[in-house]
């Protein structure tokens, strides 16, 4: 009876609040079960947040799993790998969602490769079809997409790259909710405490023009360059990752997953390829201008402006035009 | 109190090269490509050095690769860095492998290291799974925490406390029993090079090859057991349309300071 089975949404929440991917993942799981019937469940793991399983019964799946146990307050690996594996076993839906952020890339491996079940990870699509799951993902840094065929299994794990998928809506109708306590072993990995960001001496985030610098700038000394142009624009220098890994800017000027999500009227990407983490930070930018001397590079998949060629030789050019008038 | 560790380190295509599809879509050209040291690997190879340098103790590089990938470079450029020991399982069939064969093989050997701690990637730049390490490490019924960009080891206690990367700058320190395997985020450390003449004394350094077969594994046989197989790769589909300006480096420029004064962001 394939009518039957479910698309189980392991919710990511923090701080007593939904994580937006987790409405994405809903989302995709009903459109995926509008085609077949599937019931559509929301797992969520805690400890004393009934408000939040409350409110998020509200978003048109048919089940709610609260698993409540005072280990799972914070986010432990072997906790969360435990509550899973039981529910999994429980209920033996067809498919697992999990988001692939930081906490979903931690455990669904784990989840996954103990319950002997295939995971897909970081999916930008996937497909239910007959010879089993047909899921979509990007390699060699967003240049390549891959079309992978999973075979035929009792059940899949997928996880799923944040802000793909638009976020499911509130609804009239409420989910059932079920409360359990799951069985958890002894955690090996224990939540000592939060870290909270380094203060920034300029706040990119509320920039409204930024000069951002990748790894095609080759060199600290380089940065210079950068620096003249974004003073002539009379903007703000950001950076990709690369460039604050190697110490040549600090951490409060990266754009990206891990660092800060800009919105500028103006994005002016120069020696940056345009990684998924990255673009995760900027592609709200209301006007993007790419500089890249490789005309594959993903970032201009989402500029309004291209410009293919050496940065060396455009970034000068443009400082100097800014400076003649 | 001495730590070993192994480190995983896996040769991919080095970055700012032509990516191309095979005609048919089944796969990347992948002998037209240059090798190297997986970025985030890298990261954790400084780290494995440096928990050698502080406690002392031994590193060991494990690399599962084809012949085309020039692991033998790569594992010669980890003894320049300090390693120990070096272990090449050499398979030609890995590059049809899924993230559950690559895991198996790998754990297969790694399985009979004497170690304290595994480090390896977050990522591999070319597959980007993120799931290597933590397949590993449930294989080896070891704890792990992903995306680390601070380790500290409290041996006597056996335990580690590491940082987690999260997300929007937000970090979270956990503690972890050892032995454990970690995945590394780049930014850790600043990892060394390897000078010329290490490089070469390097060369005399013995890497231990292993096959399918020493791990009592048949190399086409392996293939049956994947769960995931490759129907096809193409560039990505794209929405939108970019004003790609032409012209030397004056005139181009000229066109963006006209189009950005148009579009009023830019005065003047
Ligand atoms: C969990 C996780 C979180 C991450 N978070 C972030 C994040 O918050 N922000 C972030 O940026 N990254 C993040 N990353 C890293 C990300 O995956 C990429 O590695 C990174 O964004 C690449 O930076 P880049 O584009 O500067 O470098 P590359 O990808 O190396 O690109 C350099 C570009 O410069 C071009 N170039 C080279 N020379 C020239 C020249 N002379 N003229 C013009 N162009 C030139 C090249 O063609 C290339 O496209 C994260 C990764 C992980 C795994
Ligand atoms: N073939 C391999 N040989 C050695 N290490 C590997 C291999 N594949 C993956 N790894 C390790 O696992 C990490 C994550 O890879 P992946 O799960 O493929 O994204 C890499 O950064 C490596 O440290």
């Amino acid at each position: 009876m394939v009518r039957e089975r479910e698309i189980l949404v392991v919710a990511e929440h923090r701080g007593k609040e939904l994580r937006e991917v987790t409405l994405e993942m809903l989302r995709k799981a009903k459109q995926l079960s509008g085609q077949a019937g599937y019931r559509v469940s929301l797992a969520i793991l805690g400890y004393g947040i009934s408000d939040l399983v409350e409110e998020a019964s509200w978003f048109g799946m048919d089940k709610v799993y609260y698993l409540k146990h005072r280990e799972l307050e914070h986010y432990c690996l072997d906790c969360y790998k435990d509550a899973l594996k039981g529910l999994i076993e429980e209920e033996n839906p067809l498919l697992v969602l999990i988001g692939h952020t930081a906490t979903g890339m931690d455990f669904a491996p784990s989840v996954a490769m103990s319950l002997n079940l295939p995971l897909a990870t970081d999916c930008i699509d996937l497909e239910l079809i007959d010879s089993g799951l047909k899921v979509t993902r990007q390699v060699y840094g967003g240049k390549v997409n891959v079309e992978l065929q999973v075979k035929p299994h009792k059940s899949y794990i997928v996880t799923l790259r944040p802000t793909v998928f638009r976020p499911a809506e509130k609804t009239e109708r409420k989910a059932q909710i079920v409360e359990i306590t799951p069985r958890l072993g002894r955690p090996r990995t224990r939540f000592v405490r939060y870290v909270k960001p380094e203060i920034a001496d300029i706040d990119i985030s509320q920039a409204e023009l930024i000069v951002s610098v990748g790894r095609g700038i080759g060199e600290r000394e380089n940065i210079k360059l950068v620096e003249e142009l974004a003073e002539a624009i009379g903007g703000v220098l950001a950076a990709s990752r690369p460039i604050v890994d190697s110490g040549w800017l600090p951490k409060t000027r990266q754009v990206g997953q891990s660092g800060k999500t800009v919105k500028p009227k103006l994005y002016l990407a120069i020696g940056i390829s345009g990684s998924t983490q990255h673009v995760m930070g900027m592609k709200n930018s209301e006007f993007i201008v790419a500089i890249n001397k490789d005309r594959n590079a993903p970032i201009f998949d989402i500029a309004d402006v291209g410009i293919v060629s050496d940065l060396f030789e455009v970034v000068p050019a443009l400082i100097e035009l800014l400076k003649e008038k | 109190m001495p730590v070993n560790v192994v480190v995983l380190v896996k040769p991919v295509p080095l970055r700012e090269q032509d990516i191309t599809i095979r005609e048919d879509g089944s796969g990347i050209n992948l002998e037209e490509l240059k090798y190297g040291i997986n970025e985030w690997d890298n990261y954790a190879l400084e780290e494995g050095l440096l928990i050698k340098e502080k406690f002392g103790g031994k590193v060991f590089a494990v690399t599962l690769s084809s012949k085309q990938r020039d692991p033998e470079f790569l594992l010669r450029e980890c003894y320049a860095k300090g390693v120990d020991s070096a272990i090449l399982i050499h398979c030609e069939e890995s590059e049809e492998f899924d993230p559950y064969l690559t895991a198996k093989v790998i754990y297969e050997v790694v399985k009979d290291l004497e170690y304290d701690l595994i480090l390896c990637g977050v990522q591999a730049f070319d597959d980007n799974y993120t799931l290597t390490g933590a397949f590993l490490a449930e294989l080896l019924n070891l704890p792990h925490a992903s995306i680390i960009t601070k380790l500290e080891l409290l041996p006597d206690k056996k335990i580690a406390v590491v940082r987690r990367e999260l997300e929007a700058g937000v970090e979270e320190e956990v503690e972890v029993d050892l032995p454990a395997l970690f995945t590394v985020q780049t930014g850790i450390n600043q990892p060394r090079y390897a000078s010329l003449l290490k490089l070469r004394s390097a060369l005399k350094k013995e890497i231990r090859v292993l096959g399918l077969n020493d791990l009592g594994m048949e190399e086409k046989a392996v293939l049956d057991e994947r769960k995931m197989v490759v129907r096809r790769m193409y560039r990505p589909i794209v929405k939108k349309e970019t004003n790609f300006l032409e012209g030397s480096a004056e005139e181009v420029s000229r066109k963006l300071i006209e189009i950005l004064r148009e579009k009023g962001v830019l005065s003047g």
